[in-house]
Formats: structure tokens, C-alpha cells, sequence
């Protein structure tokens, strides 16, 4: 029975441990006091059972309880887990009996020992893999624990060696005392198969040390270079800074200068300052920013596609602090700019973007209008398989967020005014 | 009407002066402009200023202090940002100033300011009423809604019901028409009181007014447009 015992916490064991290494579920091991009351629940109650192979039935409740308690996850998803790696691990312990009942040539009792023997063999057998899992063979990122991981490389390849030298020597024994010559073959035909095996494994593991050393060559180099272009961005942004200061100052320069030369009736100066300072004030009115995020990355993002040459004019403000969500924001916003960027065009006259926000104490409007060409072939639109679904999902966005769509479309022009509603949006949040 | 301008660069204070006052002409507004290159100075007289101009880099007080100060002690003063930098927008949005402008100073920027600066103080205009056999002027804005009966109304404000003997219709030729709309055949509501619009009714002061069907899309119309151009960044 104390076997029987044994085997059921192996079991339970390489449940837990399949569970951690298969779905990364974590253990809770402060729970681990449960093993010992299954084993002495099983020692009391499977000796009484065991004549009628009620055992049987006390077995897989433990197991289940056992695992339901020491996993640390949703109930679902242990239930799923429990049902589906268990139904797995089930199936491969059969095959495996099936293959040594090939083997050998006993009945039942052999049936039960081999079980308990696979149990051992079993939880070694998951044991290391959780061990090379947690040794993260394949890791690179933690340079700290390198030496470390080496170590337990080169010892877990050690004892996956003496574990399979061993059994080759102890099946080589006994065939001694086996006269049975389908016993030897058989073997002599698991000696050599284990030898090939340990090469292999020896090769594998040497091969995935070697790749780890490269793959860290590689990641140090990366990191030199993450260093270094973090240096030259720092650098930029402190020249950009720079720069705004420059144009900052010598705008006031440039206006100190207007005035004097007004002052003194130079026209002559007076116009070269002026066409001076309305250079400087086409890039610093370039604004491309509504105060708000979202809104400000989609319309950076898509109008950033736009050519030079059209013009684009952003005026008013949105802020952040209004009751629209970020994802509805960016339905509603990305959809419309996606479609400005695609549709702008001209007949003659110059192409133009108009984006203007005005919040007012309850309401919301967004005025969006762009230059369009009757020409279908100067569209940038590139029709494609989510074509018609803009406009849908603009809509319900819409819908949800109290804010009606008004579009108007002339000739030469485009224009989508959109009003929401924010104290009912408030209200209904 | 008195505004503020501060800038710790005399030169540009002066031509946003200049700006200001090309932007008044034909507007039938009387304009004072004061200039100031301290902060400190400007925020002592804050209460005298129906608006001010703030640059934001200034060596003394950062010019968002400075406005978030103003808004504080005189919460009807429009504030408008003026800078060179770009990269201060997001904080003058975040404090909820009325407007922000770019140097070098356009024109046109300085229109669309000055509109904003009149809009905020719509209703200015003062009407006689009674109370108690004595009269009064008050300021329309001060008007929260006004309810008629017969051959006068009730002039209702935030602490007394005034009287006027006229009729709502010849009251409405006389006081400003942006600021008012007629929910009922006997009630015109001052929109800059009302708090919240749901669903066929406006809430001012804990007071519920419902708005009668056949007036209410010319309501929502009038109250969006009027929530838009006259309330913004409240």
C-alpha cells in the first residue's frame, strides 16, 4: 500500500509540475501540506478499500482535490487543464504500459509494479524538464545568472548520462542472469538505442551552449547600440531644445527689429523682417497637436502621409479630460483622418486639410474638411478587403458615446462635422 | 473693456498693443490696455482686467502661474496664453485657458482672441426692472430666466425676482437674442445658467424647466451653437 501511496503523490506532483511547465500556471506551495494528508488519507482508507479495488476510487478524487488546491489559477482554466494534460498524461502512461507489457511477460501484478516504477521514472522525467525550464536554457537576457545556468546545464547533462549509463548497465547484468535469449537481444538492442541517445542529447545540449554564447555576443552588441543611440537622441532632443530657444529669441529680435525700422519708416527693412518673421511663423503655427493624445498620434500618423504640398490647418483644442474612451477616440478619429489622408485631392485650386475643435460647456464639435478631386484617379484610397468599414464603425462609436455625424460633400469639398454630447455621455457612464 | 497684457519684452507687449487695438476697430467697444513686464505687478490689479495677455517664458513667474493665479481671483477674466514656444500647448490646455497664440503674432490670431474675449462677456447690456416700487438695472447676464404674465413679467436672478411691465415679446426686441431662447410660450431662458440639457429638460440652480415639443429642436440648435461659440473651455 505504501507504494501505492508514493505512486499517488508522484502522480500528483507531475500534474502539478506538467502544469507549471505546459500552461505556466503557478503553484502555491504553502498548500503542499495536502500531499502529506492525501498520503496518510490513502495509507488509511486504501488498505481498507484495496480487496475491492475501491483504491481505485479514492485515487483519482485525491488527485483532483490535490491539484485543484495546490494550482493557482481561475477555475476554468484548471478545470480545462486538469481535463485536457491529464487526459494526455493518461493516454501516454497507457501507451508506455503497453510497449513494456510488449516486453515482458507477466500478467497483472507486473501491470501494477510497472505503473508505480513509471511514476518514478515519470516524475524524474518531468522534474528535469522543470528544472531546464527554470534554468532557462534558452534564456539570453539574464546575463547575471549566466555562469549559474552553465553549471546546471553541464549537471543535468551529467545526470541524463549516468541515469541512461546506468540502465544500460543494469539491463547488461541482468541479462546475465537471463538465459532467455529474446531478453538479451532485446538488451543489447536498449544498450546500443541508449548510447545513440546520449550522443544525440550530448550533441543537442552542446549545440544549444554554443548558440546561447552567440546569441549573447549578439545581445550585448545590442545593447552597446541601444546605449548608444539612446546617447544620440539625447543629443538631438538637446539640439531641437536649442534650436526653439534660437527661434524663440530671435523672433523677439526679429519683431524688436520690425518696430524700429516701423518706428524709423524703413520700408525697405520693414519688408525683409516681414517676410523673415512670416517664415519663421509658418513652422512654429505648424502645429499639429489638439491637446489630446489619441487624437494627436492618429491625426501625426495619418496626415503625416499627406504631400508637401497640401496644406494643413489644425485649430482649437480637445484636451484630455473629456468622457470619450481612448479606443472609441481612436475608432472615431483614426477612421476620419485614414479617410482624409486617402481622399484629399484638388480639381485646380491648392489641396487642403482643415481640422478644428471646439469644446463648449456640454457639447463637443469636430469639424473636419478636406479638398477632394471629381477625378477618381487622383484618390489615394486603396481599395482593399476592410474597404466600407469606416464610416460603420465611426457610427456605433458614435452611437455609444451620444455623438451624432453630419456629412456635407460639394464639388471641390469634403466636410464631416461631428457633435458630441458630454454631459449625457457622463451621465450614462 | 480693460486688458492686460504682460510680457517681459517691452518691444512685443507693445506690438501686441498695437495688434489688439487694429482688432477693436469697428467693434463699438470702448478699450483700455494696460502693459506690464513683472508678473507680480499684472496679478496685484488681476481683478481690474475683463482680459489679459500672458506671455508663458517670463524670468520672475512662470506665465501659467501666473494665469492659474488670475483665474483663481478673477474667474470671469479671459485668459489668453501668448508664447513662442509650441511646446507649452498642452499645459495651457490642461489649466483651461480661453486661447493660446503663437509669436510671431498674426493678425489674425489677435481677430479671432478678441472675438472669443467679447463672446465671453455677452450680455453686458443692463435692462430697468423693479423690485419693491424701486428700480433697478441689472446686467442681462445676471438674468437667469424671465416668465411672463399678464402685460408683465418676473425677471428672475440668482437672489431677487425682479418686475417689468412689458410683454415678453416687445422684452425680447430689447434685450440680446443670442443670449436668450424662449423654451414655452411664457418663459425665455438666459443659456448662459444653464447648467446641463437631458433629454427635453434644462437644469439651473437644482431647478428643473422642461422645454414644450414644438420648441424643442429649435432649442437643441440654438443651445449647441450657443454652448459652442459662447462657453468654450469651461
Amino acid at each position: 500500500m505504501i507504494y501505492e501511496a508514493i505512486s499517488l503523490i508522484c502522480e500528483i506532483t507531475i500534474i502539478i509540475l506538467l502544469a507549471q511547465i505546459v500552461s505556466g500556471m503557478k503553484c502555491r506551495y504553502k498548500y503542499s501540506f495536502i500531499l502529506i494528508l492525501v498520503f496518510v488519507q490513502y495509507m488509511i482508507f486504501g488498505k481498507m478499500l484495496s480487496g475491492l479495488y475501491y483504491d481505485q476510487l479514492l485515487y483519482l478524487p485525491a488527485i483532483l482535490i490535490a491539484v485543484f488546491v495546490m494550482i493557482d489559477d481561475t477555475w476554468k482554466k484548471k478545470t480545462e487543464y486538469i481535463l485536457i494534460i491529464c487526459a494526455c498524461w493518461m493516454v501516454l502512461q497507457i501507451i508506455v504500459y503497453l510497449i513494456l507489457k510488449f516486453i515482458s511477460t507477466n500478467d497483472l501484478g507486473i501491470m501494477l509494479e510497472t505503473m508505480v516504477e513509471n511514476n518514478y521514472v515519470s516524475l524524474i522525467f518531468v522534474a528535469e524538464i522543470y528544472f531546464i525550464r527554470l534554468s532557462n536554457i534558452y534564456g539570453i537576457n539574464d546575463r547575471s545568472k549566466g555562469i549559474k545556468r552553465e553549471i546546471i546545464v553541464y549537471l543535468l547533462l551529467a545526470f541524463v548520462g549516468a541515469g541512461l549509463l546506468l540502465c544500460v548497465s543494469v539491463i547488461s547484468r541482468a541479462s546475465k542472469y537471463v538465459t532467455d535469449r529474446e531478453y538479451s537481444v532485446i538488451a543489447i538492442a536498449v544498450a546500443i538505442f541508449t548510447i545513440i541517445s546520449l550522443a544525440i542529447l550530448i550533441y543537442i545540449i552542446f549545440h544549444i551552449i554554443s548558440t546561447n554564447k552567440s546569441t549573447n555576443e549578439l545581445y550585448l552588441y545590442q545593447l552597446q547600440l541601444n546605449e548608444q543611440q539612446e546617447i544620440y537622441y539625447k543629443t538631438l532632443l538637446e539640439r531641437e531644445d536649442a534650436t526653439r530657444k534660437f527661434r524663440h529669441d530671435i523672433v523677439n529680435h526679429l519683431v524688436y527689429i520690425e518696430r524700429k525700422a516701423l518706428h524709423s519708416g524703413n520700408l525697405e527693412i520693414l519688408t525683409y523682417v516681414d517676410k523673415l518673421t512670416d517664415n519663421i511663423s509658418e513652422i512654429t503655427h505648424s502645429r499639429k497637436s489638439v491637446g489630446n493624445n489619441v487624437v494627436d498620434i492618429m491625426m501625426n500618423y495619418h496626415f503625416s502621409k499627406l504631400d508637401d504640398n497640401v496644406d494643413i490647418e489644425i485649430t482649437g483644442s480637445l484636451g484630455e479630460d473629456i468622457p470619450i474612451s481612448n479606443v472609441d477616440l481612436n475608432i472615431i478619429f483614426g477612421n476620419l483622418f485614414k479617410n482624409v489622408a486617402e481622399g484629399v485631392g484638388t480639381n485646380d485650386e491648392k489641396e487642403y486639410v482643415k481640422v478644428d475643435f471646439t469644446k463648449g460647456n456640454q457639447y463637443l464639435k469636430c469639424v473636419i474638411e478636406n479638398s477632394i478631386s471629381m477625378d477618381p484617379a487622383k484618390s489615394r484610397k486603396v481599395e482593399g478587403v476592410n474597404m466600407g468599414y469606416g464610416i460603420g464603425n465611426i457610427k456605433n462609436a458614435l452611437i455609444r458615446n451620444n455623438g451624432k455625424i453630419n456629412i456635407e460633400k460639394d464639388e471641390d469639398f469634403y466636410r464631416t462635422t461631428i457633435i458630441f454630447d458630454l454631459i449625457k455621455n457622463t451621465n450614462s457612464e | 473693456m480693460k486688458i492686460g497684457i504682460c510680457d517681459d519684452e517691452t518691444y512685443i507687449a507693445e506690438l501686441l498693443e498695437d495688434m489688439i487695438k487694429v482688432a477693436f476697430e469697428n467693434r463699438n467697444v470702448a478699450l483700455t490696455i494696460a502693459k506690464y513686464n513683472i508678473p507680480a505687478e499684472m496679478f496685484q490689479k488681476c481683478k481690474e482686467y475683463d482680459a489679459v495677455f500672458i506671455d508663458i517664458d517670463m524670468p520672475e513667474m512662470d506665465g501659467i502661474e501666473l494665469a492659474k493665479n488670475i483665474m483663481r481671483e478673477n474667474p470671469e477674466c479671459v485668459v489668453i496664453m501668448a508664447t513662442g514656444k509650441n511646446d507649452r500647448y498642452r499645459d495651457a490646455i490642461h489649466i483651461k485657458v480661453a486661447d493660446y497664440i503663437l509669436k510671431p503674432y498674426r493678425q489674425a490670431d489677435i481677430d479671432e482672441s478678441v472675438s472669443l474675449i467679447l463672446n465671453e462677456h455677452i450680455g453686458e447690456g443692463e435692462i430697468e426692472v423693479y423690485y419693491q416700487r424701486e428700480i433697478y438695472k441689472i446686467r442681462e447676464r445676471d438674468i437667469i430666466y424671465i416668465e411672463a404674465f399678464n402685460g408683465y413679467v418676473l425677471v428672475n436672478t440668482a437672489t431677487t425676482i425682479f418686475r417689468k411691465d412689458i410683454s415678453l415679446l416687445k422684452l425680447m426686441d430689447i434685450i440680446e437674442n443670442k443670449l436668450f431662447v424662449q423654451i414655452s410660450r411664457k418663459v425665455i431662458v438666459n443659456m448662459l445658467w444653464i447648467e446641463k440639457y437631458i433629454c427635453g429638460n434644462i437644469y439651473i440652480n437644482d431647478k428643473k424647466l422642461e422645454i414644450v415639443r414644438p420648441r424643442k429642436k429649435s432649442f437643441e440648435k440654438k443651445y449647441i451653437e450657443f454652448d459652442l461659440e459662447y462657453r468654450r473651455f469651461k
